[in-house]
């Protein structure tokens, strides 16, 4: 299904949106574009690419796993259950790009896949749908073209909007869209719109420049005792600013809050960090930080795939901007190659 | 004579960089490596570059971005996991700010003079990339350049211009220290605007949380909360500083003491900051890398500002100066000039 | 909580792998200085007695408010009526777990991972190589064969620890060493006062008993210099590398293969391991 809404109408759509659905949108509130919940009023910004992305909506960086409680006298009246239930709330993720919806694909893989299944996250999944917006300006650290996906990529989206100048093209990609372009804000999309669409789409995608990965797997298997990672490594500070932006991010930290009444929580946390693999025994495998970059670029490039049959990367570059020190991950990649 | 030091920046910075480069590849012979800076992925980001040759040397720029604090390496020679091995000599380039970090770092005695050299080189000011990004898409930048008191950019083809001085960062319109204050070898320059630019670059360094004090107490706890709600605890901020050399053992991600919750709501992010403010107080030397390594664009700085200046008041002391100088919340003195502790009347 | 399925009930099917059952200590056991053994007794009986697992699988014991950890099951698989974990006490989670009392609760999720290939080990001389704490898992796989001896041909055990003090399992062991079924080798890192056994590191004895590698499967477990050098005497003896098998170690936290945390390479060491062939780990990069 097609459909045209005006630019001056986003706005009320989403307020009739929020009537039945929590929506998360790029929200500027002190100079940074963050996802957040949407109140009208808060300035909305769809021109911006959002600091991070919006895998908050199906994977915050705090959720409450279960509540536990100590039987105090009788030990058999310890408890553990889940006061915080799973909330079931419909969720509207708008605005994200076409690489944020890609990077969904990772998360379904491991958290809804053939392995274990994570109850928390499917629960948000499934009451939540997508509304992408299609990329015209890619920033100069895109590339999602060489890893498989593109500026309108409608892969994990259940609308894709396409900006047509003074009004957005609506595409939806899933039948349970469909309803949320029933209303009057809607009109038919025409030939002309569509064609616009594709032409400017097709524009955007030739803006970047498209590097090949397709030897990188095997390569990275070849290279892993190189000094090639000591260089890489080099600047790299050992923070978690790459991995807490990235859209295909997923690993996280489980830590018991409180004494003989509390939680335990899920928070995110970085294969960067030094202490992500600490042993009690004092032993680390991946003592310092050539050890965590390599094994960080490996798994995006290389063991994800072999599993997966797919990259966990899908070029968004937020590692790239937000690395402190410039850490490039097109450039380690390519340099793979030619090792 | 207001117009003139900006005139001659570029002409200036090309003179400095071929200097460096000769001062690099001098160094080399007496260290590992050195530390500069090379063109990142586009011209508003340098990145660091560990120079081991001649070759590797022909890659350093130096210009209006050069931001990083590169003495944030240096603890690394001491610690385990860390990247160098500790028999390594290092060699470093060195802002004037970057260079109070430096003689911090010695005071605390963290690193060994005689591992590394320092290329002081001075240094006019840099442009402050989240105030581009105000006004500028920054990541479609195609060049970037400064040119008669003012900043060219081009961006989508088109080009931009804006004053100087709206753009270089806060620490650079107050500067004191354009020169390295410590350094084997020197790339020197006629030093910052501070003294010879128009007044009004002469702000005080403490201006603005002056401004930020006049607000009541409610409106600054709002404030923060709202501020530290943004915050992802990606610990960047803590992992670019240099004083935060204890990293891997830091009160933030331990259990024992189990000081912090891992939760990350607007609580226990403040929390975290206002520990880490405490542990910097009087040893910060508002270098301000903590503020431009976060992604979420907190403003740190201010924080650990307030700190210094509490120190500045209390014990009169200003970090990162005089190598011979203890910060004076590491050291215990039995009576303080400036703290009335007992009164006997 | 009831709308949702544990590990324990539902293995991979569970519709919540993170929730723990709660369980009682019914027993402690001193089995050395550092370590104890835990017997566990399900709050839950029913879940229990339908539980099922595979010596080598490990499980991850919570000690509310405090953390988690994965240890190694070390009872038989065969007994229904309780768990037992072997703990040293080492970092926060296991020295918590050491202050506790006879009739405390923990939380317990179970069985994570592959365990050992006890029906591919069928039919073959069974070498087991122990040392230290590393004799846990390997307890529950001895409780095995003999409960399935005839299944398997010869049964030789080499384990070792610092002193006499620090064999684990000591009612075992001298249960073991009675037995004509099977062969129970002790020994200890140097010569102690009242220790008539053998004397030297483990891979020492290893070579010394030279145990022909011709349809034998080796099993070791222990601290990793001493599984590195076992392995690389078990090579030069000449044991087929399918035949090696090891059990690795990692930092845990989800135990389901879902944190990211305990890879080395594509494999989650809770998920595809901890039970690895050597053939299987020289596939793997060298991270351990």
């Amino acid at each position: 299904m097609s459909k045209v809404i005006a630019v001056e109408k986003i706005d009320d759509w989403l307020d009739t949106l929020n009537e039945t659905h929590r929506i998360f949108a790029p929200f500027k509130p002190g100079g940074a574009t963050r996802f957040e919940g949407y109140q009208r009023g808060k300035e909305l910004d769809l021109e911006r690419f959002a600091v991070s992305s919006p895998k908050e909506a199906f994977f915050p960086a705090t959720e409450t796993i279960f509540n536990f409680k100590l039987g105090k006298e009788n030990v058999s009246e310890t408890v553990v259950s889940l006061e915080s239930q799973v909330k079931n709330q419909n969720q509207i993720v708008f605005g994200a790009r076409c690489c944020d919806a890609k990077g969904l694909a990772t998360f379904d893989t491991v958290f809804s896949g053939s392995g274990y299944q994570d109850p928390y996250f499917k629960k948000k999944r499934n009451t939540t749908l997508l509304i992408t917006i299609a990329c015209h300006q890619p920033a100069n650290t895109c590339f999602c073209t060489s890893v498989g996906g593109g500026p309108a990529d409608p892969k994990g989206a259940d609308i894709l909007l396409t900006s047509l100048d003074d009004k957005y093209l609506a595409q939806t990609f899933s039948t349970k869209a469909k309803t949320l372009l029933a209303g009057s804000f809607f009109t038919d999309a025409t030939q002309k719109d569509l064609k616009e669409a594709k032409d400017k789409n097709e524009a955007a995608r030739q803006k970047l420049k498209t590097f090949s990965v397709e030897r990188v797997s095997q390569k990275l298997t070849k290279i892993f005792e190189s000094e090639y990672w000591n260089e890489k490594a080099a600047k790299c500070l050992s923070c978690g600013a790459c991995t807490y932006t990235c859209p295909t991010c997923y690993c996280f930290n489980l830590t018991d809050e409180g004494k003989s009444t509390g939680e335990r929580v899920r928070t995110w946390d970085s294969c960067m960090f030094p202490q992500f693999t600490l042993e009690a025994s004092g032993h680390n495998p991946r003592p310092k930080k050539d050890h965590r970059l390599r094994n960080r670029v490996n798994h995006k490039f290389s063991y994800f795939p072999t599993q997966h049959r797919m990259l966990s990367c899908v070029g968004c570059g937020r590692c790239i901007r937000h690395c402190p020190v410039s850490v490039d991950i097109r450039e380690i990649v390519r340099g793979v190659q030619e090792v | 004579m207001a117009g003139k030091p900006i005139e001659m920046r570029n002409k200036k910075t090309k003179e400095q960089l071929e200097n460096l480069k000769t001062q690099v590849e001098e160094t080399l012979s007496q260290v590992d490596f050195v530390i500069g800076y090379a063109k990142g992925y586009d011209v508003l980001h340098p990145t660091p570059l560990f120079v081991r040759s001649t070759k590797d040397a022909q890659a350093l720029i130096w210009d209006d971005f050069c931001i990083n604090n590169l003495a944030t390496y240096l603890p690394s020679q001491k610690r385990p996991g860390g990247l160098f091995h500790p028999h390594e000599k290092i060699g470093l380039v060195v802002k004037g700010c970057d260079s109070r970090a430096v003689i911090q770092l010695l005071q605390e005695g963290i690193i060994d003079r005689e591992n590394f050299k320092i290329i002081g080189i001075s240094c006019q000011g840099k442009v402050d990339v989240k105030k581009l990004k105000n006004r500028v898409p920054i990541e479609r930048v195609e060049n970037a350049e400064i040119k008669e008191g003012s900043i060219e950019l081009t961006v989508d083809s088109r080009g931009q211009k804006y004053p100087l001085e709206e753009v270089l960062y806060s620490k650079c319109l107050s500067c004191e220290y354009p020169t390295p204050l410590i350094y084997d070898r020197l790339v020197g320059g006629e030093g910052s605007l501070r003294s010879k630019g128009p007044k009004e670059f002469a702000q005080d360094p403490y201006h603005d949380v002056e401004e930020f004090e006049k607000k009541g107490v409610n409106e600054r706890l709002d404030f923060w909360e709202q501020e530290f709600s943004r915050c992802l605890r990606c610990y960047a901020c803590r992992d670019i500083c240099p004083f935060c050399y204890c990293q891997f053992e830091c009160i933030a991600q331990t259990r024992i003491p189990h000081w912090l919750s891992q939760k990350t709501a607007s609580k226990e992010n403040k929390f975290f900051h206002m520990f880490r403010a405490m542990h910097l107080a009087g040893r910060c030397t508002e270098c301000g890398e903590c503020e431009r390594a976060c992604p979420v664009d907190l403003p740190l700085l201010l924080l650990h500002k307030k700190m210094n200046k509490k120190v500045s008041e209390l014990f009169g002391y200003k970090s990162g100066i005089n190598p011979k100088l203890r910060p004076p919340l590491i050291i215990f003195q039995p009576e303080e000039k400036n703290i009335e502790e007992e009164k006997w009347e | 909580m009831t709308e949702f399925s544990t590990l324990m009930e539902k293995g991979k099917e569970a519709t919540n792998p993170y929730l723990p059952e709660v369980a009682v200590i019914q027993k402690i056991v001193d089995e050395t200085s550092d370590i104890k053994t835990f017997r566990l007794v399900i709050k839950n009986r029913e879940k229990l007695k339908k539980f099922s697992f595979t010596s080598g699988q490990v499980g991850q014991v919570s000690l509310f408010g405090v953390g988690e950890s994965t240890f190694a099951i070390s009872s038989s698989p065969k007994t229904k009526d309780f768990l037992e974990f072997s703990v040293m006490r080492a970092g926060e989670n296991s020295s918590a777990l050491h202050e506790l009392s006879v009739g405390d609760a923990v939380g317990v999720r179970a069985p994570f991972g592959n365990g050992f290939p006890v029906k591919e080990m069928e039919g073959k001389n069974i070498l087991v190589i122990g040392g230290g704490i590393g004799i846990a898992p390997l307890r529950s796989l001895i409780f095995y064969l003999l409960g399935e001896r005839e299944k398997y041909k010869n049964v030789k055990i080499i384990y070792g620890a610092r002193t006499p003090n620090d064999l684990c399992f000591r009612r075992d062991l001298r249960a073991w060493k009675r037995r004509d079924d099977i062969e129970c080798i002790l020994a200890v890192d140097n010569k102690f006062p009242g220790w008539e056994g053998k004397v030297g590191f483990v891979p020492a004895i290893l070579a010394e008993e030279a145990p022909a590698p011709a349809d034998t499967v080796a099993v070791t477990c222990g601290p990793p210099i001493m599984i590195k050098f076992v392995l690389d005497e078990l090579k030069k003896l000449g044991f087929k590398k399918e035949h090696i098998v090891t059990t690795l170690e990692r930092r845990m936290k989800c135990g389901v293969g879902l944190c990211g945390r305990c890879n080395v390479g594509p494999k989650y060491v809770c998920v595809d391991g901890p039970v690895f062939t050597l053939a299987q780990l020289e596939e793997l990069p060298n991270e351990i």
